[in-house]
Parts: C-alpha cells; structure tokens; sequence
C-alpha cells in the first residue's frame, strides 16, 4: 500500500516538476519565437489597372518616325495580369530608314515573403527592396527613387543601345527595356527613366 | 504449514485470506489482471483423504454444474503435492464462496471462521452471507452439500483433526485474517464487511485507479505537460507580440511628378540604300595593281544595301556591322563552305559609307570620317590621293591590306566610301582586283 502510494506521489511530484519547467520553457520559447506565421500574415500583391500602360502616355517620341511623316500617338501594348507588361516597337515596313527602336516596361508588383521560422513574413515593400538590391545594375545617384540602369552597345558603327533602368518605389518595381538605334545613350537613358517614372507614378 | 504463497503458474497471489492447519485461502490475479481466490490445501490437508475428497467434490461441483458457469473453475489439480482450486472472484457471484463451502466439513461448521472468511470476501464483491452466525446452525442452502460426508469420520481419522475442533482454533482462525484486528462482535456481516474495508479505502481508491489506467498514467502526465506548454507558450508569445516593436518600415519616397518625354529622342537616320545596277568589268585600267579582265565570271553582290553593286571572286557573304546617323558598315566575306586550294574565308572587304550633302561637304568630312572608320576596322587611314576624289593605302605586311576612300555621286546622293580589303600572301591579286572594282563601280 505504501509503495503505492509512493508511486502516485512521485508520479506526481514528477508531473509537477515537468509542468513548471514546461510552463517557463514555453513561456520563454513564445516570449522570443513569436506567435507563428500563418499564411494571411503573407500579404498578397497589389492589383494593377487594367489601362496602366495606356495610362503611361503616348510614347511616339520614343520610336522612329514613320515614313509617312504622320505622327500618330503611340501607346503601349498592356500584356499580363500580376506583372504588367507595355510594349511598343517600331514596325519595319513602316520605316525606310535605318532606324530602330523597341520599348518594354516591366511593372512588378511584389507579394510578401515567408521569412522562414521566427521571423515575421517579408512586406512586399521589403520583397521589392530585395529584388532592386539583387539587381546587378549599377546604381544611379540623384534620383527621387532607388534606381539601377545599365546600357549596351550592339554593332559598329556605335550609335546602337539598349538601355535598362530598374526602378523601385515601395511594392513596386518598374524595368524599362528600352533599344534603340540611332540613339545617344544618354538620351536614351533619360528617356526609360522618365518612362519609369510614370509606371511609378501611375501604380503610388 | 507453509507461509509461503503458493505457486501456481498463471496466477499471482497477493493476500492470504484464511490460514488454517488443513488449507489456506488466498486472493490474487491472473497475469491478465482478473481477480482470483485459490483454495490451497497445506501439507496437512494434503494427507488428509477426505480434505482432499471434499476438494474434489467441490471443484467439479464447480466445473460441472450447469448453473455455475458464470463462476466457472479456472484451475484445479487434485494430485500436486498441495492440491488447489482456483475460481474467479466477480462481484455478486458466490464463486469463491462454493471453495470455502468445501471446507465447511472441514471447519467444522464453524459459523465463527466461515463468517471471517465470508466478510473478507465480500470487500471484493462476493455475496456476502446473508444470515447473521446467531441465527443458530443452520447454514444457507449453498452449504448444504458438503453436509452429506460424515462428520465424525474424517475429524477422527484427520491427524490435525483434534486442533481443528479446540477452542483456539478460532483465534488461529483471526490470527490469518489479514486485517489483523481482533474480530469485532458481529451484529450484523455488513458491519464486519465495512470494518474491514474502511482503513483501506483511500489507498484502494489509488490502488484501484492505477490499475485502471496501468501504463497510461505516464502517457496522462506527459499529456498533462505537453498542455501547460502550450498554454504558456501562448501565454509567452502573446507577451511577445504586445511587447516587442514590430521594425518600422520607412516610408516610401514621395512619388514625384514624372516629366514630360523628351520631344525627340532618336537622332536622324540615314534612309535606306537603294543598290545600283553592276557594271561589268571591261578590262580598263583601275586605281592600283590588278584588276578584273572583261567578261571575267564574277559572283555579284547586290544584297549588301550598298549604293553600289560588287563583284566577288567566290561565293560571297555579306554582313550588316550596323547604322548610326552618320556611318553605315557592312562586311562581305567568302562563305565558310567554299575552300579554293585549302584557302578558306581568307580575305573579307569591310566597307563604310557616310552620306554628304555635295562633294565639298564630303571633302571637309574625310579626315573626320576616315579617323573613324579606320579606328572601328582597325586598318591604316588611306593617306595617298590618288585623283580628286581618291585616297589609297597600300599594306604589304601580312595580311596585305589596302584602304581606299572615294566619294562620289549615286542618284543624287554624295558618298563618301570607305573600304579595307585585306587577304593573306598569296591573294594579293584577289585584294587588288576588289578595290578596283569598287574603284570602277564608284566612278
């Protein structure tokens, strides 16, 4: 009788002990890990206007004129749903000179991010900073966003680039792809970030 | 008379209910836990052939019975050396009294003896006697059946019979009892049964409920942990989440008005070229070195968007090097496949044009547009003037290479033209009759 008596207590003197080493345990574990991370803490990516690249403006400038001397407004092609796409170029037929020019904005809205066990989930503002710092663009200074361009000369008798710039405000990131001959690389530059910053502009 | 507990395989016993000379009663289990008594003759009883007789009625009275099967016998062996009987004790069945009842002869008819074994077993829920020990000799219609053996012959020839019948006995009788305490006087078996049971209870209640829950006490306990854990991990990250500073994100940068496009982004270009019809060479003298003869048979190159068209020697290839606003270059070079005396792709003429608006206007371009179109193809700037309009440079050096700058008139269109036409030793004629033809086709 006494033994089992002696069981049962230290069963549970022994339950006990395992209840408050848990409870400071847990405590500690829950104070410092966080309540966990369920999939609606994930925030979604914001839905972009369906006229968003009519929105960025006539973009004729930016292309060759056509022979006929008519210069008719040019908006872009809008392609995708998450990420949007603009697109114009210049048509061959169109043109009888040696001239050339293709136009692809990207515009990325960027969804949080599981950030792995213990960490709270990525904003997507977080997401779109990771993305632009990925990018291997050079940084350009003195601008009012965060901006990236690189350029490219194809063929040899100069006068022949395709200029990028990336873009990063918030959620957003705006890639411009912008090729054109003949054409000063600076030029051309300014122009994809001027046309970056109306996707910006037009997604705030 | 042994202490020890009996021995039977299967069965565990824990507690000796009754210890008398001639048998022993005693509670136990069997390894699957089920609640037992055991009527085990001591060596005495052994020897004692009614005892042993009586034993045996009873244990096929047991087994035989028809009425009896809810109380069936579980084990008997009459011939061991201390014979037993084994039969489930289950509550509210008088199973393991109809054992005691073969002892009644046995006894004696001792009410005393049989109503302290009777109390005991019914703590564990057998019958209890229903009759009180005053109520004279009468014993209850179970105990009927052992009376039918004569009294007096086994008590006789029993060697232990003589202590069985003394006064003691009795004593001896409570001396077994495993409670201990001197029998109280017994108005009533219900009272003896509760005397016996009260001491015990708190402990049988943990007794009892330990073996309910066997083995899964500790599957309990760690249950009961794993919950407060829980419960204070909540706790914890609720703390947590209230106390803790969320890492404040900064704010975007104001959005800022974007400017207008540039009016104008791309610069003039130059409009394509149309190629003028070939002229076949006639065998007039050229610019420098050899030249076509007449009616030589030539591959024409007419796809390269040059103002002029170009007799090649071989199968040819052009290649378009790009247009700015001011130069436009091509490349025309011998196909890959073609291989004339183990001479392959060996020599290639780089050409590039720049459009003037008259020929003063291509004369004060020259310098400029010779600098340039020599550093992009590498080659020597033509420096001889070989007539108005007609700059050569000869390079004997390997690969041989001549460079030419011409201008002139095509369709109301002032060119300036310059081409480098290199070959290794042994085309030399090839370079010459080239730069010729092109000499000629601008003229």
């Amino acid at each position: 009788m006494a033994k089992v008596a002696g069981m049962a207590s230290r069963l549970v003197r022994g339950t006990a002990i395992g209840c408050g080493v848990a409870a400071i345990a847990g405590a500690g574990i829950g104070f410092a890990v966080g309540e966990p991370v369920q999939p609606e803490d994930i925030l979604p990516a914001r839905s972009l206007p369906a006229d968003l690249c009519a929105r960025l403006g006539d973009v004729s400038s930016l292309l060759p004129k056509a022979s006929s001397g008519t210069a008719a407004p040019v908006t872009m092609v809008q392609g995708g749903s998450a990420s949007i796409t603009c697109e114009a170029g210049s048509s061959r037929g169109k043109v009888t000179a040696y001239t050339a020019a293709g136009l692809k904005v990207t515009i990325t809205p960027c969804a949080g991010q599981d950030a792995g066990a213990g960490n709270a989930p990525l904003t997507p503002a977080q997401v779109a900073k990771k993305t632009f710092t990925r990018s291997p663009m050079k940084a350009l200074p003195d601008r009012p966003y965060p901006t990236r361009t690189s350029r490219s000369a194809t063929g040899e008798a100069g006068e022949s680039w395709t200029v990028r710039a990336l873009v990063q405000r918030a959620d957003i990131v705006v890639q411009v792809d912008y090729s054109a001959n003949p054409v000063d690389a600076d030029a051309a530059e300014s122009a994809a970030l001027v046309l970056a910053d109306r996707a910006i502009w037009e997604t705030k | 008379m042994s202490n020890s507990t009996p021995e039977i395989p299967g069965y565990q016993f824990d507690q000796r209910l009754l210890q008398h000379p001639l048998a022993e009663i005693w509670h136990g289990r069997t390894f699957t836990g089920m609640e037992i008594v055991a009527l085990v003759l001591s060596e005495a009883g052994a020897r004692d052939a009614t005892v042993r007789e009586r034993l045996v009625r009873a244990g096929r009275g047991a087994a035989l019975e028809p009425e009896r099967l809810e109380t069936p016998l579980w084990a008997a062996n009459f011939s061991s050396d201390r014979p037993y009987a084994v039969t489930q004790l289950i509550p509210g069945q008088s199973g393991a009294e109809r054992l005691i009842d073969s002892l009644d002869g046995v006894l004696g008819n001792d009410d005393e003896s049989l109503q302290a074994v009777r109390a005991q077993l019914s703590r564990y829920g057998a019958m209890p006697p229903s009759l009180p020990p005053s109520a004279g000799p009468t014993i209850p219609s179970y105990a009927d059946e052992p009376h039918t053996g004569p009294q007096p012959d086994y008590v006789q020839t029993g060697p232990r019979s003589g202590p069985v019948h003394t006064g003691p006995r009795s004593d001896d009788l409570q001396a077994g009892l495993q409670s201990g305490s001197p029998a109280p006087p017994r108005s009533t078996d219900q009272a003896a049964a509760e005397s016996a049971t009260a001491p015990q209870s708190k402990i049988e209640v943990v007794r009892e409920y330990r073996r309910k829950i066997g083995g899964w006490i500790y599957a309990v306990a760690a249950f009961v942990v794993l919950i407060v854990f829980t419960v204070a991990y909540s706790i914890g990250a609720a703390i947590g989440s209230s106390v803790k500073n969320e890492p404040t994100e900064a704010a975007p940068a104001a959005a800022v008005s974007p400017s207008a496009y540039p009016s104008s982004v791309l610069l003039p270009a130059i409009e394509k070229i149309s190629t003028a019809p070939y002229k076949r060479p006639d065998g007039s003298a050229g610019v420098f070195g050899a030249r076509y003869a007449a009616g030589t048979d030539l591959q024409v190159v007419t796809n390269a968007e040059l103002p002029f068209a170009l007799g090649w020697p071989r199968p040819p290839q052009a290649t378009f090097l790009g247009e700015s606003s001011t130069l436009v270059m091509r490349r025309i070079v011998t196909r890959t496949e073609y291989s004339n005396n183990g001479l392959k792709n060996s020599f290639d003429a780089r050409i590039a044009l720049h459009p003037c608006k008259s020929l003063a206007a291509c004369l004060s371009d020259r310098p400029a547009f010779d600098k340039q179109w020599t550093k992009i193809f590498k080659a020597p700037a033509p420096a001889t003037a070989k007539d108005a309009r007609t700059w050569l440079t000869v390079q004997t050096k390997a690969p041989y290479t001549e460079t030419m700058t011409r201008a002139y008139l095509s369709g109301g269109q002032w060119w300036l033209v310059g081409a480098a036409v290199s070959g290794p030793p042994g085309e030399e004629e090839d370079v010459q009759r080239i730069v010729n033809d092109i000499w000629r086709q601008t003229s």
